[in-house]
């Protein structure tokens, strides 16, 4: 709030200088102010969806916003304002004096919804504070037994930016923003030590603050450019804990540790040397980053019978210290008209200085935390990673209308991580770019990156899941990708755009044996747009995506080889995911008369994913598959019609209507807890309900000088 | 008993209240200043051009460029030729008279680019633009910026918007970058309109906020050295460092996520637990087959209370829940699952 009543004075003394300085008769101003009204007429149980980023709270609501342009010999300044007193509000200030100074001033507000209603029921009561407390076992809801809240957040980003140009060629900046999040985000926790003992949805409060603050300071002319920038990053949460009831460890109060604090320091410079022989420019980039963030460890946690159990932190306060070095260079050329080359580098460096923490003898233990054979301090991995890129890039023009690309790049990493340390992956693609047919422009790129990867074949020493020896995780493993994007553009006829792309991307993971073996996808994009966009224009689109990951797995005791021949209870199985869209948009504008205006548009937008399980022969099974992973179908029609009814005065009016519906096998028919066969759950309800029907209608008046 | 935060009339008048004095300020400034129709002088050629082409002349005044105090601003001539005269003398049209057309298709990216260029290559936001992909792919700046348009509304530059928005309603006034950069990279914006995405359609992130269209030394010119550094920008509560870290985290927010758009909450690529699935397998869970039977509502269509929590709602998330890293002790850490 304090930084909200400090912005606007600020924003209207920096809107009033121009004035202040100028002499009389300067500037000259125009703009508008909008008043209107919008009614909200929804259907639905929960209405997060239909709000998820935008302020269509049911009912009536008013329409206000506001802009302001003056104009002058040495100065201009901007103000704009909309949704004013909306949870989506929006301001902005920006002006300067032309070739001296430039300035911004924002704020920017939205609220996320997640749920409500039946979307957010909790058997807790404290929710909003950071400590939620409740009796269980508790029956199931609509039981007046349980609480409802605003599953949400509102996010206001205030900040600004001054730069100060009048000593060109050198300039000074500054930038700083803060980013405030408050609200409530449901969190979640397992109940208690096994896989089998089920978890806990947790409304948890969430107020974070984000300051940033950077100073730039540059020199740049048309032949080179050096810029020095320190930026500072600092995160609070005003929470460091939550507690709440855990039924499964007899009602005692556990704790679940928050995002702590955290700062960001980073030192960056970057400049870039033109006009070199050849027709070069030079360019490159150094940063030094620190990341920290300093916590004091959890004594005791709560376990088993409802007992507190001491952690044995050693030591008792953590200290994040992460250092990141990027450095970067780039040498582009265009030695001839024909010919145009880059060669590029790049080196990451992470070390990771943090507190190498560990819990000795502590009786908090699980997997291979605390076991004597693999990790008996039971001490975290700390991530480290170095990686260097070169790349070269080249184009020919065999004619002005025909370009052939081609480029070649090497990447190799080593990091510190249990499976895989080192990977190497080279990249190359060609490109053929074609505009013979003064009508028609044609791209299609092919490119093929293979990636080879040292696994670590002594991980089985390091964990008590020897199945992880099998494993090869798709991130960092061996992988041959094949990717072909095409682009045709063509006008036909004056004022008559189609344009069509695909593209097709195929990993296979060829060497893996547990994990993921193959991702593929592909889409499909095709539109056609007529018409002058001042007069009527039409724009029509279709899209089809498909995505399909194929996936190998083993489960059971008898043995981690998925060699091993099957038993009912022992066995290798697959999975195939597939996911698909489809949307079709339809989008006019017309002007009918020269003071009528009409828009429209219409989207109807379908998704739908299924999973297959198959196992192999002598091993259990058959599995159910499932037909409604996010099986969603959204129609979208708006229609708009603006009427110049004088020069001054310009109106309005709208409808909309939408239409969400949501199909899923996660939240279908949730009964908000399930009964301990695989532990017990408590869910809060959230995208259980999110089908909506909307119908809204609007009205706003414009007056302009 | 509803808790948690709700706009109340007292933030309504609160939020009007901090936009007020901003208004009245604007108002009196509009009061006390001269008449907003006092005509705008043009630079003496531009006379000339008015004759045929005065919208050009009228739209191009309502930018930066036009202002009659931007005396570094250029005029007809700085970017169409010298001779504007003798293209006037010879009865107009394209190239007639040597101007430079910037809509002509024959007329090279670069020799567009250096109009433009030559005001404004020093500026500090164009300094990686010869190792940006857009130079390397022949866009040109006038592709995406127009000069003879007037900026939309909250906007001082004029972006292309060829098409009609197709969105669902916005309730924002103002004209959207997304729309630019889509008339190009038009399957980007299938993914913005997909149920999981970040709030661009709705006007509350641009793609600069992500990707520096004007070139950077990173891949898909995005504006930090690195993917988590990028999304960490905002998303500063998952920046660590933590006890436990999850190393696919601190190396691509990519592996699990789709930044543009995704049929599944979160942003995520895949749905859990498939894709902990494709990294995690083991004995007894993580590697057991979670199928049908496993939901709320069973094949046969019959309520089922005993619902397998690593199915329903989130997945494997359900216990570990903090997926991004944890400060927990102990193995209440290592598992994520406080």
């Amino acid at each position: 709030m304090r930084a909200k009543l400090i912005a606007i004075p600020v924003a209207s003394l920096l809107a009033a200088s121009p004035l202040a300085f100028a002499e009389e008769g300067d500037l000259v101003w125009s703009g508008s102010v909008t008043v209107g009204a919008r009614y909200v007429r929804d259907k639905a149980d929960d209405p997060s969806k239909l709000n998820e980023y935008r302020d269509l709270g049911s009912g009536g609501s008013g329409i206000a916003g506001f802009e302001l342009r003056g104009r002058g010999e040495r100065y201009y300044t901007n103000i704009y304002g909309e949704n004013l007193g909306q949870d989506d509000q929006y301001l902005d200030v920006r002006g300067g004096s032309y070739g001296v100074f430039k300035y911004r001033l924002f704020s920017d507000e939205l609220r996320h919804n997640f749920g409500s209603g039946p979307g957010a029921l909790s058997p807790y009561s404290g929710i909003g504070s950071d400590t939620l407390t409740g009796v269980f076992p508790r029956p199931t809801p609509p039981a007046t037994a349980w609480n409802t809240f605003d599953h949400s957040y509102t996010r206001r980003n205030l900040g600004g930016f001054a730069e100060w140009q009048a000593t060109s060629p050198w300039y000074f900046r500054v930038d700083t923003n803060q980013v405030k999040r408050e609200g409530i985000n449901v969190f979640a926790g397992a109940n208690g030590t096994s896989p089998g003992n089920g978890f806990t949805d947790l409304p948890s409060p969430i107020d974070y603050t984000t300051t940033d603050i950077s100073g730039e300071a540059g020199y740049s002319t048309r032949r080179g450019h050096l810029a020095v920038s320190l930026m500072h990053s600092k995160f609070k949460n005003e929470n460091d804990v939550l507690r709440w009831t855990n039924a499964f460890f007899a009602n005692g109060l556990d704790t679940t540790v928050l995002p702590a604090d955290n700062e960001l320091t980073r030192l960056s410079v970057n400049g870039n040397l033109r006009q070199l022989p050849w027709n070069s420019t030079l360019a490159g980039r150094l940063v030094f980053s620190q990341l920290s963030s300093d916590v004091a460890m959890q004594t005791t946690m709560l376990h088993t019978g409802g007992v507190f159990q001491a952690s044995n932190a050693t030591p008792g306060t953590f200290a994040g210290d992460v250092k990141r070095t990027n450095l970067s260079l780039s040498f582009s050329s265009h030695p001839t008209k024909a010919v145009d080359t880059r060669a590029y580098m790049d080196y990451a460096k992470e070390d990771n200085n943090s507190t190498q923490m560990s819990f000795p003898g502590t009786v908090l233990t699980g997997g291979t935390c605390g076991d004597a054979a693999f990790n008996p301090l039971c001490e975290p991995e700390r991530y480290h990673y170095k990686r260097t890129k070169v790349g070269v890039e080249g184009g020919y023009r065999l004619t002005r209308e025909n370009k052939l690309s081609g480029g070649l790049e090497y990447s190799s990493a080593e990091r510190e991580r249990v499976d895989f340390t080192k990977t190497k992956d080279t990249r190359v693609f060609a490109q053929w770019k074609n505009s013979s047919v003064d009508w028609l422009t044609g791209r299609i790129k092919y490119q093929f990156l293979t990636r080879k990867s040292d696994f670590n074949a002594d991980i089985v020493a390091t964990t008590d899941n020897p199945t992880d020896f099998y494993v090869r995780r798709y991130d960092l493993a061996n992988v041959s990708q094949n990717q072909l994007k095409l682009i045709l553009d063509a006008t036909v006829a004056p004022r008559v755009d189609l344009a069509f792309e695909a593209i097709f991307k195929d990993n296979d993971y060829k060497d893996t044996l547990l994990g993921r073996t193959n991702d593929t996808r592909q889409e499909y994009y095709a539109s056609a747009s007529f018409g002058n966009p001042n007069e009527f224009r039409v724009l029509v689109f279709g899209d089809v995506e498909l995505t399909q990951y194929e996936s190998f797995h083993r489960v059971g005791t008898g043995g981690a080889d998925p060699a091993t021949p099957p038993t009912a209870t022992t066995y290798n199985w697959g999975a195939t995911s597939k996911d698909r869209s489809w949307q079709l948009g339809l989008g006019m504008d017309w002007k009918p008369r020269e003071r009528l205006t009409l828009k429209a548009s219409l989207i109807v937008a379908k998704t739908e994913g299924t999973a297959d399980f198959t196992a192999e022969a002598g091993g259990a099974g058959p599995f159910a598959s499932i037909s409604n992973v996010d099986n969603t179908k959204r129609t979208s029609l708006n229609v708009k019609g603006i009427y110049d009814y004088s020069k001054n005065w310009e109106l309005t009016g709208g409808y909309a209507h939408e239409k969400y519906e949501y199909d899923d096998i996660a939240y279908n028919g949730t009964l908000y807890q399930t009964t301990a066969a695989t532990g017990a759950g408590v869910v809060t309800g959230q995208f259980s309900f999110q089908p909506y029907t909307a119908n809204i209608v609007y009205a706003t008046a414009k007056y302009k000088f | 008993m509803e808790i948690g935060v709700t706009t109340s009339c007292r933030n309504l008048l609160a939020r009007l209240f901090y936009v007020l004095p901003t208004l009245a300020v604007a108002l009196g400034l509009v009061a006390a200043s001269p008449s907003a129709s006092a005509q705008r002088s043009v630079a003496p050629e531009a006379e000339t051009c008015k004759t045929c082409h005065a919208d050009y002349v009228a739209t191009f005044l309502e930018t930066k460029h036009g202002q009659s105090g931007n005396t570094r601003g250029p005029d007809c001539v700085a970017c169409h030729g010298q001779n504007v005269l003798e293209h006037a003398k010879q009865g107009g049209g394209r190239g007639v008279g040597g101007t430079f057309s910037f809509g002509d298709k024959k007329v090279d990216a670069d020799q567009k680019d250096t109009a433009c260029l030559s005001c404004h290559e020093s500026n500090r936001h164009l300094a990686f633009w010869d190792s940006g992909a857009h130079k390397k792919n022949d866009v040109a700046c006038v592709d995406c910026h127009k000069m003879h348009q007037t900026p939309g509304p909250g906007s001082t530059i004029a972006l292309a918007k060829d098409n009609p928005t197709v969105a669902p309603l916005q309730t924002t006034q103002r004209q959207l970058q997304y729309e630019t950069c889509t008339t190009c990279h038009k399957q980007i914006r299938t993914q913005l309109l997909k149920p999981s995405h970040h709030p661009i359609i709705e006007g509350k992130l641009a793609c600069s906020d992500c990707h520096n269209p004007h070139g950077a030394l990173s891949e898909k010119m995005v504006n930090a050295e690195s993917i988590p550094q990028l999304c960490t920008t905002c998303h500063t509560e998952k920046r660590g460092p933590f006890v436990w870290g999850h190393p696919p985290v601190e190396e691509n927010c990519l592996t699990c996520h789709n930044p543009h758009g995704s049929n599944h909450a979160r942003l995520l690529a895949e749905r859990a637990p498939n894709i902990c699935q494709d990294c995690h397998d083991a004995a007894r869970h993580p590697g057991t087959v979670y199928d049908a039977s496993g939901a709320w509502i069973r094949p046969d269509g019959t309520p089922n209370p005993s619902a397998n929590t690593r199915l329903i709602a989130r997945g494997c998330v359900n216990c570990h829940y903090h997926v991004h890293g944890s400060n927990a002790p102990a193995m209440k850490g290592k598992f994520f699952l406080r």
